[in-house]
């Protein structure tokens, strides 16, 4: 299996998810938080599970009516190359929100 | 994006925009989708929507390029569903429509109109070498015809001239009914070294075998006049002693005039139009060297015209000899001079091949008609006074609407003419670049590479194939009508069906536009290649990247 690039951008990513390694993550959160447009987002996203370093599910339908929801979080695999990617990252970046305010 | 109309609108795009992911990446998608549920606001919806079309488009691109062992990969959901099958019956049966279009010749012959009409853009036509070559055989086998058709084409290059007129001579001796090729010589003086020649005889036999034609004495009285065209004494020398001596700018401009009396007395006007199309078609169909391009661009380019400012000048010459008699009271001497006018431009206007000939025809009958009216009162030859006015408001109206017609048919030229130009040559790269595809796509499925590219080709490129050359037939069959009528009875020709069919394959030789159908699409392949250019230094670049991480 190649290794996945570690740009800026995904290393921001698993930083995000390795804050909460077990949670599962909404895509537009990730998004909020690692200030990460759709479009950069979900090739990351898709090169990460297809790499199996990402495990995802669709959460369960909820009954009001919403679509349900793709949920994210790295594998045991993924959690172990994040740490190693991971310190690269530069802080700054992660703090400008890609979509509204940081709740 | 629950709420406003627009975010409602967004979220649509994004489900239409499903259709361009493939079957192993659509649950992406509707991940994207599912997540813009819960956006609000409308310019987050439209950057999270702008974000989303974004990785459609990748996914659909980079399939089309992913290579098998890239599908391995882990599907989303479940098992990845299998392609659809391939369309191999529509494909081949496109296919062989195609290939049976392209056997007609009329599709033919519009791919190689266009395709030459690129390539003169990079590189001028040069058949140099081939009429050298049938002078050559023409000269060895005795052919007085080819011989003529070989001088005339070799007189156009200067450095030719000398070869040229030794063919026309060849030719001539062995059929004299060929003399009137040596006007086809003279009419290059300009791209020749006819002013310094040593062949000033040619006009001189012209004229010997061709007596009561303008023709012959316009050539020689041309020649003439453009040595003198810096002589800014030149048209003060009609005045000229000749009891004391001249100097020799003095007898070129008695030769001059002699001439063009001589001209404009001549009973008939023949330019030898028909006598070299006749000779051209018969020589390259003989030949077999015939073509479109050939027939319309090499011909018009060098139709013969006489000197029209030489002409006007020698007519407004006579029409102040005309003034200067009226105001000596010598009224049919007046007469006489704006008659010789008028009769000349009726035959100009009669025999000349050109609107351009018409319209300068037409002003000399104008003018003299108007000069004359009031010397026939004078004379009292008031019918005939009459008969003249009437002449010259029709000559007047005619002017009018030949400078009309031109107008109106540069504007369908400019517009229909164009268009039309423009469908052909897209209908012409299409199909061109179909052809090349199918070649690119046979290679890829011999060597098993990009299977999603291949698909994606097999599927659309026969059926895009097929359209194309539907569409340049369609649009250029009427060129091919025109072009088969103007072999079978090129009599009948007309200027706008020319210039129409000019327009399409060689325009920019024709009218200095900067907008032309060929540049235009060579703007669009430029266009196209610097793209391509820039996706492949981004994917060297990239792959570049991902060896050094």
């Amino acid at each position: 299996m190649k290794p996945v690039r570690s740009s800026p951008q995904t290393r921001l990513l698993i930083a995000s998810l390795l804050n909460r390694p077990a949670e599962w993550r909404y895509g537009y959160d990730l998004s909020r938080e690692t200030g990460l447009k759709s479009g950069t987002l979900y090739p990351i996203l898709m090169r990460l599970a297809e790499k199996s370093l990402l495990e995802t599910r669709w959460e369960e339908p909820s009954g009001d009516g919403r679509p349900p929801r793709h949920l994210y979080r790295l594998t045991g695999l993924g959690q172990r190359w994040a740490r190693a990617e991971a310190p690269q990252t530069r802080p700054s970046r992660a703090l400008k929100p890609a979509y509204g305010d940081r709740q | 994006m629950t709420g406003t109309l627009a975010t409602r609108a967004m979220q649509t795009i994004l489900i239409r925009a499903l259709r361009l992911y493939p079957p192993q990446t659509r649950a992406w998608g509707e991940a994207i989708v599912a997540e813009s549920d819960s956006i609000t606001e409308f310019t987050t919806a439209f950057s999270w929507t702008l974000g989303g079309l974004m990785v459609a488009f990748r996914a659909f691109f980079s399939n089309l390029i992913r290579r098998p062992a890239a599908n391995n990969e882990p599907a989303l959901l479940g098992p990845p569903p299998l392609p659809p099958p391939l369309p191999w019956k529509l494909a081949l049966v496109c296919l062989a429509i195609a290939g049976a279009l392209l056997l007609v010749p009329d599709l033919r012959q519009g791919l190689s109109i266009t395709f030459s009409s690129w390539r003169s853009l990079f590189e001028l036509s040069d058949d140099t070498a081939l009429w050298e070559k049938i002078g050559l055989e023409a000269e060895s086998k005795g052919d007085a015809a080819a011989m003529a058709f070989a001088a005339m084409r070799l007189g156009r290059d200067s450095a030719r001239f000398n070869e040229a007129v030794r063919l026309a001579e060849h030719a001539v001796a062995k059929d004299p009914s060929l003399t009137w090729i040596y006007y086809g010589l003279t009419q290059h003086m300009d791209a020749s070294r006819f002013h310094a020649s040593p062949h000033p005889e040619l006009t001189q036999r012209l004229q010997e075998w061709d007596p009561k034609n303008t023709i012959p004495y316009i050539a020689e009285a041309e020649y003439i006049a453009n040595v003198h065209v810096n002589d800014p004494q030149w048209r003060e020398r009609r005045y000229i002693n000749l009891y004391t001596p001249v100097s020799q700018e003095d007898l070129a401009r008695l030769r001059w005039l002699a001439l063009m009396d001589r001209a404009f007395a001549a009973p008939t006007y023949d330019e030898y139009s028909d006598r070299r199309l006749d000779l051209d078609l018969q020589v390259m169909q003989r030949l077999g060297v015939i073509n479109p391009q050939r027939v319309f661009n090499d011909y018009f380019a060098n139709f013969p015209i006489p000197n029209l400012r030489n002409l006007y000048e020698y007519a407004t010459l006579r029409v102040a000899q005309g003034e200067e008699a009226e105001r000596a009271g010598q009224w049919e001497n007046a007469a006489s001079e704006y008659w010789f006018v008028a009769q000349f431009g009726q035959r100009m206007r009669l025999a000349g091949k050109s609107d351009l000939e018409a319209i300068i025809a037409r002003e000399l009958q104008e003018t003299s008609f108007k000069h004359l009216q009031p010397v026939l009162i004078k004379l009292g030859r008031a019918q005939e006074a009459q008969a003249v006015a009437y002449a010259a408001q029709l000559q007047h109206a005619e002017q009018e609407e030949t400078r009309m017609h031109r107008v109106s048919e540069w504007q369908r030229l400019d517009t229909f003419s164009v268009a039309n130009a423009l469908i052909i040559h897209i209908c012409a790269i299409v199909s061109e670049a179909s052809v090349l595809l199918m070649a690119v796509v046979l290679v890829a499925f011999v060597l098993r590479r990009a299977p999603g590219f291949v698909r994606f080709c097999l599927t659309y490129v026969p059926l895009l194939l097929l359209i194309s050359c539907i569409g340049l037939l369609a649009a250029y069959h009427p060129y091919a009508e025109f072009y088969r009528s103007f072999l079978a009875d090129h009599s009948a020709w007309d200027y706008e069906s020319v210039v129409n069919f000019l327009m399409l394959s060689d325009v920019s030789q024709l009218r200095n536009d900067t907008i032309t159908p060929v540049n235009f699409w060579w703007a669009i392949i430029a266009a196209a290649g610097a793209i391509a250019i820039w996706l492949a230094s981004k994917t060297v670049w990239r792959t570049m990247r991902q060896q050094h991480d």
